[in-house]
């Protein structure tokens, strides 16, 4: 599957188990949700450099998943998702940005996010692939069949990390 | 949608492609095909692709029904031009054109803030439409009172009601629901214009010159059978293009705003060399023989776009006729 196929097939997949697509950056193209810039934290103020707009963002009631999508199983895209599972000043900015462009509001979820202190701990990462499911310590794999939706989530090791249906 | 063939929605990419399919119930099912590389297309699609790949392309069999394109973007001042290559290619095959974007909304950032349309964008449309007698139509992605562009599904519905008035009609370019969107989009020029009354005239960045007076007042001599060519234009359109050598390898925005620029103040016939006005191009920081290695008109690049529509271009040292 090319990229924008998985990105097709991620949000039917994340829709289908209840999810809200709430934000997305798909490759080349335009899709109706708003695009979410995490701001590198030297570099507010700089442009785009050291910024991360994750490919897609969902939400439901309890979590809040941003997902990067692949052809197949990619690392780097692992190390960005932990840059911000790590770090509560990227993750300040990401409620942040989040907030200002009324997004819980008009889906729903204000309540259910009313403070970062809500939000952090509701915060959770997902590789999105056509290949082979790797299992990782923080961030979750889904692998996809095809870009209807069909595809198998591996749940990461650490419990604190994982989504609960 | 008797008598019609086989359909095909050709995209870039399959984000788009769904978006288009859920636009009409006729179309969910559709086979989606990926626009290739030039010279790897039907004929069809590379006569589209000529100037640059639009969103989307609706084809039957042999012949494109409609173009569509989509973006989150306002067309606000000086990236008004960006994607009108691609359209005007498309109306200049006859072929029914969407540009679906927001008129009004919020760019985020430090200095946040509603960008709104640029209405020489819809002078432009009309002016395409009546020289190549063919619908080309702006349709809002709407916002909120907030200017954050709406996703709930609600967005769609103006175009998914044109969709389905233009399907109804079997594909006609002369569907009715065009000429509505048009009358519509009159309304919305002179609602801005009254309130914007700067857009009733070109940006800085554009004046309008003798052709004779502007020839002789540059620093360099002119062949006197291009000075004989550029003179059967009494008046010309100069668009200054500040880019600098270092910076000048690029085409966005300004070989699409070029194409605004020609249709809504110079153009009166279908073909380039129709103009009651000369289109010049004006590069101050540019000489003549550094844009000639940097942007030749190689038809296997993207530079050919500049050479287009305008009359001639004009350097730091020296001018090159195009037309």
């Amino acid at each position: 599957m090319r990229e924008d196929e998985v990105y097709v097939g991620t949000k039917i997949w994340f829709k289908a188990n209840g999810f809200i697509p709430l934000a997305g950056q798909p490759p080349n193209g335009c899709d109706n949700i708003p695009t979410i810039e995490i701001k590198e934290i030297n570099n507010l103020d700089k442009g785009s450099k050291g910024s991360f707009k994750p490919d897609l963002v969902f939400g439901n009631h309890d979590y809040i998943v941003l997902v990067e999508c692949k052809p197949l199983d990619d690392k780097q895209d692992e190390k960005k998702l932990l840059e911000v599972l790590k770090n509560k000043d990227r993750q300040q900015l990401l409620y942040e940005e989040i907030l200002q462009r009324g997004i819980f509001d008009r889906r729903g979820l204000k309540e259910h996010f009313s403070s970062f202190e809500k939000f952090s701990p509701k915060l959770r990462a997902c590789l999105s692939h056509g290949g082979e499911a790797r299992l990782m310590e923080k961030v979750m794999t889904l692998s996809l069949v095809s870009m209807d939706g069909p595809g198998t989530l591996t749940q990461p090791a650490n419990e604190d990390c994982r989504i609960n249906f | 949608m008797t008598g019609m063939g086989q359909l095909f929605v050709y995209s870039d990419n399959a984000i788009e492609s769904a978006w288009f399919k859920s636009l009409h119930h006729s179309f969910e099912n559709l086979e989606s095909r990926v626009i290739q590389g030039r010279g790897k297309n039907p004929d069809v699609i590379e006569n589209l692709i000529q100037y640059d790949r639009p969103d989307i392309i609706l084809t039957d069999g042999l012949k494109a029904l409609l173009v569509v394109e989509k973006t989150r973007e306002v067309p606000t001042g000086h990236n008004v031009g960006q994607r009108v290559a691609r359209l005007v290619k498309a109306v200049e095959n006859r072929v029914p054109t969407i540009k679906f974007f927001p008129f009004d909304a919020k760019k985020h950032g430090k200095y946040a803030s509603v960008c709104k349309l640029n209405i020489r964008l819809l002078l432009a449309f009309d002016k395409m439409w009546n020289i190549h007698d063919c619908p080309i139509i702006a349709l809002n992605w709407i916002a909120d009172e907030d200017g954050e562009l709406i996703d709930d599904g609600s967005e769609d519905a103006e175009i998914k009601s044109v969709l389905s008035d233009f399907v109804d009609s079997g594909f006609d370019p002369k569907c009715q629901r065009f000429t509505d969107i048009r009358e519509q989009s009159s309304q919305e020029y002179d609602n801005r214009l009254a309130q914007r009354p700067e857009y009733g005239t070109p940006p800085p960045s554009v004046t309008f010159r003798i052709t004779s007076s502007y020839l002789s007042s540059l620093g360099f001599s002119i062949e006197s059978n291009v000075k004989t060519h550029l003179l059967r234009n009494q008046e010309s359109l100069v668009y200054e293009i500040g880019m600098t050598e270092e910076k000048c390898k690029r085409q966005d925005p300004y070989t699409g705003t070029q194409f605004i620029y020609d249709y809504a103040y110079c153009r009166f016939g279908k073909r380039p060399e129709e103009k009651n006005l000369n289109l010049i191009l004006y590069f101050p920081n540019i000489r003549k023989s550094v844009w000639e290695q940097k942007n030749p008109n190689d038809l296997n690049t993207k530079s050919c776009n500049w050479y287009l529509v305008a009359n001639a271009f004009i350097f730091s040292d020296g001018i090159k006729l195009i037309r």
